[in-house]
């Protein structure tokens, strides 16, 4: 019986579907069937992260409308051949699905695959529930402002009020030089006023730009981005990992070192 | 060789291509010989009958029938006069005033593929670019004045035409017409499909087309290299070729 973990943030732009891909991918290396769930319908793009925008032929409202079988629907990973995607109709919007529809996908599936992680859409409508209807856990993405802070604060609110009781959080962003010299929040100061456990904490990093935009997550390279998706990954596993030194400077001495 | 009976095999329906010079006699012969032979092949399926190449009489037509129930196990359920039909989709489409002699001639020859063809003999015209998430799909063909973005997608029974640069999704023949084609000014999509066949772009060169592109745009896109193209269906597989005379000799054959 595998896992339903929702991605979530409230807040747009702070690296879920990036986050999505990279510990879906994670995941697949470590030998994991993983099944991705993109539920941002009419604004898709984890296929584009993932690369595989090409082989959509049909998507999750084909599977819930019965148009097509689930099995027709997954699109299975150019490079892990446990790693399965299930796009997001783009033609449609999110009241095409229900959070009960959902419910019942995610436990067909679940039987079925170790983790179905769902990208859910940001904000807090009708995407959001539909997103969470099914979830056993939740992955809330932040980066260090206000902004993105005051919105995690409010999805973990809501997450709790729909009984999902395992919420970690990733710290997205972070810049151990501006954390360095006070100009930015650092992921203590996050968990300090989320109160929820930490999972993960990854760095702003210009190889996400680059992995992304070539449709191939960087988890497990060598990029500090990488090692810090494959730790909570690892953590996901039930793993205690440390946390990985952000700080730019010494990695990149250690990087030499390790060379 | 020319063979006094040819079984062909459609979707819905058997075609008996019959020779014009043999005795009906012999023909019959040789159609039981053939549904002998073909009956392990075509199973028992209830299938129209398409008879070409020569007229049959009633009689003649109640006989054929009859041989074929009794050497295979295929169940005629009705005969569709090729001809008569075509005569009938001509005179809907053209007007009556063109050369009925010609129709005839056109009408005699012409495969079903045609019929169905000449049956979406008008089109959409769509002002503006598709942008993701847009969709046009009707049994027309469709013209787009302006470019199909990724995401968007363009569904018709017949053929699309994209007077722009394609990079979305485009279905042609979506009822099962192979002879439709996708034809662009740039035709770069991420997926094409005709009738039941489906082409996908390649992934490898993903990394060096953000530096193309770029490069593209810096040397002032050289006209010489946008030639219209076109994809359409060849041995079954979906091939694109630029749109010039090559492409439309065969396409008027």
């Amino acid at each position: 019986m595998g896992e339903v973990i929702v991605v979530t943030s409230g807040k747009g732009g702070v690296g879920k579907t990036t986050t999505t891909a990279n510990i879906g991918t994670g995941l697949a290396k470590l030998n994991k069937k993983v099944v991705l769930i993109d539920t941002d319908i009419g604004l898709r793009n984890l296929d584009v992260v993932m690369g595989l925008e090409n082989r959509i032929v049909y998507n999750l409202v084909d599977v819930i409308e019965g148009n097509c079988k689930r099995n027709q629907a997954l699109i299975r990973d150019k490079r892990y051949e446990n790693l399965f995607l299930l796009p997001a109709a783009q033609t449609k919007d999110k009241t095409s699905v229900t959070p009960e529809q959902m419910k019942k996908l995610t436990e067909e599936l679940k039987e079925e695959f170790d983790y179905v992680i769902l990208d859910c859409p940001a904000g807090i409508e009708q995407g959001f529930k539909n997103a969470i209807a099914g979830a056993d856990r939740a992955l809330v993405v932040t980066t260090p402002e206000v902004s993105a802070v005051r919105d995690a604060d409010r999805i973990i609110g809501l997450l709790e009020a729909n009984e999902i009781k395992k919420t970690h959080l990733i710290v997205n962003r972070l810049r151990a030089d501006m954390v360095k010299r006070g100009d930015m929040m650092s992921a203590d100061d996050v968990i300090d006023i989320l109160a929820v456990d930490l999972i993960g904490q990854v760095p702003d990093d210009e190889s996400i730009v680059v992995a992304t935009n070539n449709g191939e997550p960087l988890v497990g390279d060598s990029s500090l981005a990488g090692q810090a998706y494959m730790n909570i990954c690892r953590r996901i596993e039930g793993e205690q990992v440390p946390f990985l030194d952000l700080d730019p400077k010494k990695g990149i001495f250690s990087w030499f070192k390790k060379k | 060789m020319n063979q006094a009976v040819t079984i062909k095999g459609t979707k819905s329906g058997i075609i008996l291509v019959l020779d014009k010079e043999t005795p009906f006699e012999d023909i019959k012969v040789e159609a039981a010989k053939r549904f002998e032979e073909a009956s392990g092949f075509l199973g028992h399926n209830a299938m129209g009958l398409i008879v070409r190449g020569r007229r049959l009489s009633e009689q003649e037509e109640n006989e054929i029938v009859n041989i074929i129930t009794e050497h295979s196990q295929l169940r005629i359920v009705c005969v569709i006069d090729e001809e008569s039909e075509a005569k009938r989709l001509f005179e809907s489409v053209n007007s009556p005033d063109k050369e009925s002699v010609e129709e005839n001639v056109s009408a005699d020859s012409e495969t079903v593929e045609q019929i169905v063809h000449d049956y979406s003999n008008n089109a959409l015209i769509y002002n503006g670019n598709l942008r993701s998430g847009q969709d046009i799909s009707c049994e027309q063909n469709v013209v787009i004045l302006g470019d199909v973005k990724p995401g968007a997608s363009v569904v018709s029974y017949g053929s699309i035409f994209i007077l722009g640069e394609l990079r979305g999704n485009a279905f042609a023949g979506a009822g099962g017409d192979k002879n439709a084609f996708v034809m662009a000014l740039d035709l770069n999509p991420l997926q094409v499909r005709i009738a039941d066949s489906i082409a996908i772009s390649p992934d490898a060169e993903k990394s060096t087309k953000f530096r193309l592109r770029k490069k593209k745009l810096l040397a002032n896109a050289d006209s010489k290299s946008n030639e219209p193209e076109v994809a359409y269906i060849e041995n079954g597989h979906i091939v694109k070729t630029s749109y010039g005379p090559a492409f439309l000799r065969q396409l008027n054959k």
